[in-house]
């Protein structure tokens, strides 16, 4: 048996043209087509093609009957196909393959265990872009001539990398599955192949009296079924759907707070230590890390994994780690468990048992398998600090030093990032040109995002599934997997947004104030206009990439802006963008000294878009002094009538933030 | 024996309060919003001459910024204009834990005038108690949520508070108390912060969470 075994290579079979090549093999006489994606049944010897022989070739019995039972219910003593001698080399077979079935399932994002299908048969569809249409270019191979290369790939294939490299495009345009044509085979492969890797270092393969057996933090099992428990989170017919599973792994899901206080422009440097740092981590622990974003990660652990470990780094230099820790059984473990988890929970608290049953019933099922737990990771601090305390972290003791005539107090840690250097040297120098800056950040809220996909996901089945199952599809769905793809699709705006800054001259210096991280930007506002043609912009791109998603507070990314002078405080500015992100809604603009506020994409343009005069700051005078809406209203009516009235009449404090963004650009 | 706490509502009488981040070097001040046990501790303190363990919170509020300019008299020049923010509200709850011996004292300060906070020169921190009463027992059960406000880590058992989700960071003490807010051997001390999840009674949470302890 030669060569590695590739976990990504599992899926390979779904990148075929089936229908073509089951007409192609029914023309040649064949009448009982036996495959699906996976070739362990497919008539080699008849077609006189070669059957794979290497480890990898094991990897398609991953969805293997033996009878009517599905190989991960099967003792893996019982799996008769392994018709290996060597003993060795059988129980290498036996786990591996053991390992990729796990992952295959805790990658996937609907509950393999799900029996209904859907009659959906689609190609790859984006819930945030559904114009999206790969046509046919995601077919890698086309007919059985073209299938003997696959089986080549399945021989020769010895890295997973290489595999997703070379196929990258057209695992791109590949459902996961084709039921639920939502996830890229890509992510699905790329999520298989991280996991498998993470499992392989902590499950042994042992033998006793009976037998192989699979062995993960002391607990011993014999068949997939008996590792991860039942795959669902609410009760069914079948007692096997929510029973107790031996093999717990934790899904974590750590935000990387800066609690610095910037007051130097070389203070923002901590946010490209972080970015070093983070970058530093999906190295070392490229397994473990499913999903990374400049600020947060997701990570796949066992369940002995010490996250203080991991983050020893980023707590020296005073980064706060907030992190919840989703511990379950793997048959249900998904990155929105925690979600699930504690609305139920809520629900449970503010209905009161009676009322909340469904979920009173979900947390019955769950209370042995799950766990929800929300932990801070800090420095270790002393019980007392004596004065004075360093300015920027502010949880270390400061050295006293004069610069620029004021006397500061810092720590050694912060010494060292405000060492590295002046990050935007041509920022200081703006300070002569007596013109205002505008600082703009693009993010994206995980969280938010969680609660969107939940949504639309929602929306899709109800769209296309009419018969009964649809709930459990919903209560099922894992949005592990397509969050991996948006945020793939949100790195590629980001990229896109960059270049287009630059290309129309909107960057009054062609560079990004922290290299590499390419959510911040800033330019000055010397341009009339410029934040209408920043936020123009964006619109555009973001209508490119995520045209079926809304252009308000639901929306998981959002743009930030402020307007201010050059002395003004980076940490306010940050402070805002950090807000914006977790509270705010799709556009938020602060101004210094007039404030700041939300806004959806049609707000901005129908306002932008009206034709009022300055009159309406007195108006918008006597709602502030007289606190009357009504007094306010009336004026707006008689001056603009009606069709300005429908617009202006609400908040008019967004509206005033925005008439002076318009005057003080002009 | 369970925790009691009195419950001392003010209004504010100013353009609004104080009470700043710990003073940077540079010409910007920014504010916390609610009213750590330090400041709570301190105001007692040069009223009352009295140790309290308390927090506070405020009612609604906006921040705003104002800019001043500090006047250095012996030399008769204004130096660089500071900017400052400030807590815009018209009032707020300060909670005390009710120790009997101290209780008649804080009753007594109702219609009182106070100060809250910093610069009371450029009219901020004026506020007055418009009644003390203690916290009814619905308020004080037990529930798990976000911390309302940076406390003493020391008042972590007379509060009653299970930790569950710690933020550490410093709030300043003095131990030797000279009179008109000023202390002797100043230290900072460890303390739980805003945002900490902890179990504790309700006056003490900003948001209820439901995790595993």
């Amino acid at each position: 048996m030669e060569g590695k075994f590739v976990p990504e290579l599992h899926d390979i079979g779904k990148m075929i043209d089936r229908d073509k090549i089951v007409a192609e093999l029914k023309s040649r006489g064949f009448k009982k087509i036996s495959f699906v994606h996976t070739f362990e049944k497919f008539p080699f010897d008849e077609l006189g093609l070669k059957k794979p022989v290497s480890m990898n070739w094991w990897g398609q019995y991953h969805h293997f009957r033996i009878g009517k039972k599905l190989i991960y219910e099967i003792d893996v003593n019982k799996w008769s196909f392994i018709n290996v001698k060597d003993v060795d080399i059988k129980r290498s077979i036996i786990k591996k393959l053991f390992l990729l079935i796990l992952s295959d399932h805790l990658s996937a994002s609907i509950s393999r265990a799900l029996k209904r299908r859907t009659s959906i048969r689609e190609k790859l569809t984006k819930l945030w872009n559904r114009n999206f249409n790969p046509t046919d270019k995601w077919i890698a191979f086309r007919n059985l001539n073209e299938l003997s290369e696959l089986f080549k790939e399945i021989d020769e294939c010895n890295s997973g990398k290489e595999f997703l490299e070379k196929y990258f495009e057209k695992l791109h345009l590949t459902p996961e599955a084709k039921h639920i044509p939502l996830t890229t085979l890509y992510t699905h492969c790329m999520l298989t192949g991280k996991i498998f890797r993470v499992l392989e270092k902590v499950v042994e393969i042992g033998e006793d009296e009976d037998g192989f057996y699979l062995e993960y933090n002391g607990k011993r099992v014999k068949s997939v079924r008996e590792a991860e428990g039942g795959n669902r989170t609410e009760k069914t017919d079948d007692p096997n759907d929510y029973r107790k599973g031996k093999w717990q792994f934790k899904l974590i899901k750590a935000k990387i707070r800066i609690p610095h206080y910037f007051t130097r422009l070389q203070h923002i440097n901590v946010i490209k230590k972080r970015r070093e740092l983070l970058e530093d981590l999906c190295m070392k622990y490229s397994d473990n890390i499913l999903i990374s974003t400049y600020d947060s990660v997701l990570i796949f652990a066992p369940i002995n994994f010490e996250l203080e470990d991991v983050f020893k780094n980023f707590l020296e230099w005073g980064f706060l780690i907030e992190s919840i820790e989703i511990i379950a059984d793997a048959g249900i473990l998904s990155s929105n468990l925690d979600r699930k988890i504690l609305e139920a929970r809520r629900i449970v608290c503010s209905k009161g048992k009676k009322a909340a049953e469904k979920e009173r019933n979900m947390l019955e099922i769950l209370k042995e398998r799950a766990k929800v737990k929300h932990v801070f990771l800090q420095k270790k601090m002393p019980d007392e600090i004596k004065p004075q305390i360093c300015d920027i972290c502010q949880i270390s003791r400061g050295k006293e030093r004069w610069k620029e005539n004021v006397r500061e107090w810092i720590c050694e840690s912060c010494l060292k990032i405000e060492n590295m250097g002046i990050p935007f040297r041509e920022y200081s120098e703006w300070d002569n040109l007596e013109l205002r800056t505008i600082w703009f950040k693009i993010g994206i809220n995980l969280e938010k995002l969680e609660k969107w996909l939940q949504r639309k996901f929602n929306e899709y089945v109800e769209e296309k599934i009419k018969n009964k199952y649809k709930e459990e599809l919903k209560r099922e769905f894992r949005s592990l997997a397509l969050m991996s793809d948006f945020i793939e699709e949100y790195n590629r705006l980001l990229e896109e947004v960059y270049q287009k800054l630059c290309d129309e001259e909107i960057l009054t210096i062609k560079r990004l104030p922290i290299e590499g991280y390419k959510e911040l930007f800033v330019t000055l506002a010397d341009d009339l206009n410029k934040i209408m043609k920043i936020i123009n912009l964006f619109e555009k791109i973001y209508g490119k990439y995520f045209p079926n998603v809304e252009k308000d507070e639901r929306s998981p990314i959002n743009l930030s802006l402020t307007i201010t002078t050059t002395k003004y405080p980076l940490r306010e500015i940050w402070r805002f963008f950090k807000e914006s992100e977790e509270k705010g809604g799709f556009i938020n603009i602060f101004i210094q000294n007039i404030g700041g506020g939300s806004f959806t994409s049609k707000e901005i343009k129908e306002i932008i878009g009206l034709e009022i005069t300055s009159a309406w700051f007195n108006l918008y005078k006597i709602y502030k002094e007289k606190r009357s809406e009504i007094l306010y209203q009336v004026g707006v009516y008689n001056q603009y009538g009606k069709k300005a009235y429908d617009i202006l009449k609400h908040h008019p404090e967004k509206i005033y933030i925005l008439r002076r963004l318009l005057k003080s650009e002009s | 024996m369970k925790a009691r706490f009195l419950e001392v509502n003010f209004e504010v009488k100013s353009k609004g309060i104080i009470i700043g981040q710990r003073i940077k070097g540079g010409v910007f001040r920014p504010v916390i919003d609610h009213i750590p046990s330090s400041t709570v501790e301190g105001m007692f303190r040069n009223i009352l001459n009295i140790n309290v363990k308390g927090f506070g919170i405020f009612n609604e509020y906006e921040i705003r910024e104002f800019t001043y300019s500090v006047r250095d008299k012996m030399l008769n020049f204004s130096k660089m204009p500071i900017t400052t923010q400030y807590i815009k509200t018209n009032g707020g709850k300060i909670y005390i834990l009710k120790e009997d011996q101290k209780t008649e004292l804080i009753e007594n300060l109702v219609g009182k005038t106070m100060y809250l906070g910093g610069l009371k020169s450029k009219g901020f921190g004026k506020i007055k108690i418009v009644g003390v009463n203690e916290v009814d027992e619905g308020k004080l059960i037990g529930i798990q949520g976000k911390l309302v406000a940076n406390i003493y880590l020391e008042y972590v058992d007379p509060f009653e508070i299970k930790v569950i989700s710690p933020i550490y960071g410093y709030l300043i003490k003095g131990t030797g108390f000279l009179g008109n807010g000023l202390y002797r051997n100043l230290k900072y001390i460890k303390s739980l912060m805003k945002n900490s999840i902890v179990k504790a009674p309700k006056i003490l949470i900003e948001e209820e969470t439901y995790y595993d302890e």
